[in-house]
């Protein structure tokens, strides 16, 4: 018998044992595995919240604020752009596409959009993927609405629904549009951006219920009925900002520049990918608590092993003597165990990482689905891979605590095991 | 040829004992209260000698010595004409490994191995033995059928044999490769008088054999009656101890 087969023998004698302290290594392996696969699913999904726009514009104002208040519809705008100016920058001859966007009033809770049918068209997320109607349409009708997933799914909406729009948002949001009701038209697929959280209604429509206000409140004594609405230019006066596609990518800097120093309004573009960066290192902080999380929780698993791996220390100790008796050196016995460890580490390891597939392909659906969050089936990164040797190495290190109890304890013994 | 190397052998093992112990010192480090001196203490090749005394009185301290996994403090133990002192760690563990097979009181299996890869197992660690076996597989079969065990049992997994046939095993195992000496410490203590008496029966015979030397620690005086020579650990090692706690 070599030592190799000897060790391997060994273990598998202790099999339940040994088989508890590869899961502890196993289970930190697959826990670490997993926190970095949703790390990174988290920072691509959040990446990917808007993807075929090559820019957005606004009112002047930093690139953060612009994408929080037009994409992820959080804080409001300072200012409006105003329709002239919109159709001066649509009217760049780089520009292949664009879409207004009119925010600021709000569905118990949930913002209200006001954009055109070309939004359900340009809007992409992950890579190009489309919006897609769970059931309904499109807004065809004046007053027609379409609902996000989450708005659905809170509201427990379907189509048919009535819903009153309110003025502005969140506390301010008392007075409410309730003489021009809308009806929701179309419930959008679950999509894992903010969309799932808007409620889309027409340009137009966002004219229509402002049609008798001034300065945020109706105008006394002036009521201008739903029907009769129909019947008024619904021309808008100025949106909130607007989604640009560009005819090619090389044009994007120089139409950056044109919208910056655009003479009649200060406006903004900025490029989304760019700018959901530069969020993700506020936000990305989440990352640092959940990585600290997983950290503490694979740093159970190592002493749990060492404990399991000391709980034989007699049988060992008889093995050892034996050993030692026929004439194995002590290095030969130090070999002995260091090999032992090693192949609980690496047996835990590649168990955890199976694991952690596992659990990925079979979580991967659902996750999708309940959260629109994305985590791909990927080969580990060389960052993994080297976390996943640092737990093997703890977990080696560590089974070599008891190894080197027992084998210290088989020197003293002498030829014998001393009872 | 062959008749000078045999000629020289017989020389050697008239001129220099099996074992030699020679004003040998020894305490077990980080104890210091226990201390075992030897003046003096020579045993002939192919004797078959057991060593008396109580439990306490180092037997366990005095086998140790002799298969060099420690070293005296002061003194010299001389193993066929090799004083392992001057031998390092390894060499040592290799040296006894070869010459001198080794029978415990109980537990000498890898319970999870097979009888045969039990019996096998010096001649991993000691090439000389390894050499003088050509065929290992069926070496272990004769030595089982000649110490009265069922061949059946050689791919058994040691652990579902009986106490009398581990020990018989053992006793294979420490044969195995004939080395020199077998130093056994009270491999009886868990058989019952006539498995005893069996157990010594067949060790002589294999022993007489391949003419090994044998010594036996043992604190039963029967057992040291079937010896050619018994000793009393008391009239060779003179043993102190100042606190009665000691770990022997």
């Amino acid at each position: 018998m070599t030592v190799l087969q000897l060790a391997l023998q060994s273990l598998s004698a202790r099999l339940s044992a040994v088989f508890l302290a590869i899961l502890s290594i196993a289970v930190s392996v697959a826990l670490l595995m997993s926190v970095a696969s949703v790390r990174d699913g988290a920072r691509s999904s959040f990446a990917n919240t808007i993807s075929g726009t090559d820019m957005v514009v606004g009112a002047r104002t930093g690139g953060v604020q612009l994408m929080l208040y037009a994409v992820f519809r959080i804080g409001d705008a300072t200012n409006n752009i105003t329709w002239q100016s919109y159709q001066d920058i649509r009217a760049h001859p780089a520009v292949e596409w664009s879409v207004p966007l009119s925010l600021g009033d709000s569905h118990r809770g949930f913002r209200v959009l006001g954009t055109t049918q070309e939004y359900f068209e340009r809007y992409s997320y992950r890579g190009d993927r489309a919006l897609v109607f769970a059931s309904g349409q499109r807004f065809d009708d004046l007053y027609d609405a379409v609902i996000g997933a989450d708005v659905a799914s809170a509201l427990g909406y379907e189509i048919g629904q009535e819903i009153i729009v309110a003025h502005g948002i969140g506390a301010e949001a008392f007075r409410e549009h309730d003489d021009k009701p809308f009806i929701v038209a179309g419930v959008l697929e679950k999509t894992g951006t903010p969309v799932d959280r808007t409620v889309h209604v027409s340009l137009e429509a966002i004219e229509a219920i402002h049609i008798d206000w001034r300065q945020g409140a109706p105008v006394p004594g002036v009521q201008i009925t739903a029907e009769e609405t129909r019947q008024l230019n619904l021309q808008p006066k100025a949106i909130t900002a607007a989604l640009v596609g560009m005819k090619s990518k090389l044009a994007v800097f120089d139409y950056q520049r044109f919208v910056n120093e655009y003479p009649e309004e200060p406006l903004t573009a900025v490029l989304p990918g760019v700018a959901l960066q530069q969020l993700w290192r506020v936000i990305g902080l989440g990352e640092v608590a959940l990585a600290a999380v997983a950290v503490l929780g694979a740093a159970a698993a190592p002493p749990g092993t060492a404990t399991m791996l000391l709980a034989t220390p007699t049988a060992r100790r008889r093995e050892l003597a034996i050993l030692r008796a026929v004439g194995a050196s002590p290095a030969t016995v130090l070999g002995l165990l260091i090999i032992e460890a090693a192949a609980i580490a690496l047996a835990g390891a590649i168990l955890g990482a199976a694991l952690h597939y596992l659990g990925l392909a079979l979580a991967q659906p659902w996750l999708d689905e309940a959260f629109g969050l994305y985590l791909p089936i990927t080969a580990p990164s060389w960052n993994e891979l080297g976390l996943v040797g640092l737990i093997g190495l703890c977990g080696a290190l560590v089974g070599l605590l008891p190894a080197v109890r027992a084998y210290r304890m088989s020197l003293a013994d002498g030829i014998a095991v001393r009872n | 040829m062959a008749q000078a190397r045999k000629a020289e052998t017989a020389k050697d093992r008239a001129e220099t004992p099996a074992i030699a112990f020679d004003s040998v010192e020894f305490a077990w480090p980080g104890s210091a209260s226990f201390r075992i001196e030897i003046e003096e203490l020579a045993i002939a090749r192919g004797d078959r000698v057991a060593l008396l005394g109580p439990s306490g009185c180092g037997k366990s301290t005095f086998l140790s010595l002799l298969c060099g996994v420690v070293t005296p403090d002061a003194g010299d133990v001389t193993i066929l004409g090799q004083s392992l002192g001057t031998l390092g760690g390894p060499a040592r563990d290799r040296f006894r490994g070869d010459h001198i097979g080794v029978i415990f009181q109980l537990f000498n299996l890898l319970p999870y191995a097979t009888v045969t890869q039990n019996i096998l197992l010096p001649l991993t660690f000691a090439p000389e033995r390894r050499r003088r076996v050509d065929d290992p597989a069926l070496e272990a079969t004769q030595l089982l059928s000649a110490l009265g065990l069922e061949t059946a049992l050689a791919d058994a997994p040691a652990r579902d044999l009986s106490v009398g046939q581990q020990q018989r095993v053992a006793v294979a195992r420490a044969l195995i490769g004939s080395p020199e000496i077998i130093a056994a410490d009270e491999p009886t203590s868990a058989l019952d008088a006539d498995r005893r008496d069996h157990f010594l029966d067949l060790l002589f015979a294999k022993a007489e054999e391949t003419r090994t030397t044998v010594i036996l620690v043992t604190h039963d005086p029967s057992v040291a009656a079937r010896f050619d020579r018994q000793i009393a650990l008391s009239d060779v090692a003179r043993v102190s101890r100042d606190d009665a706690g000691g770990t022997l």
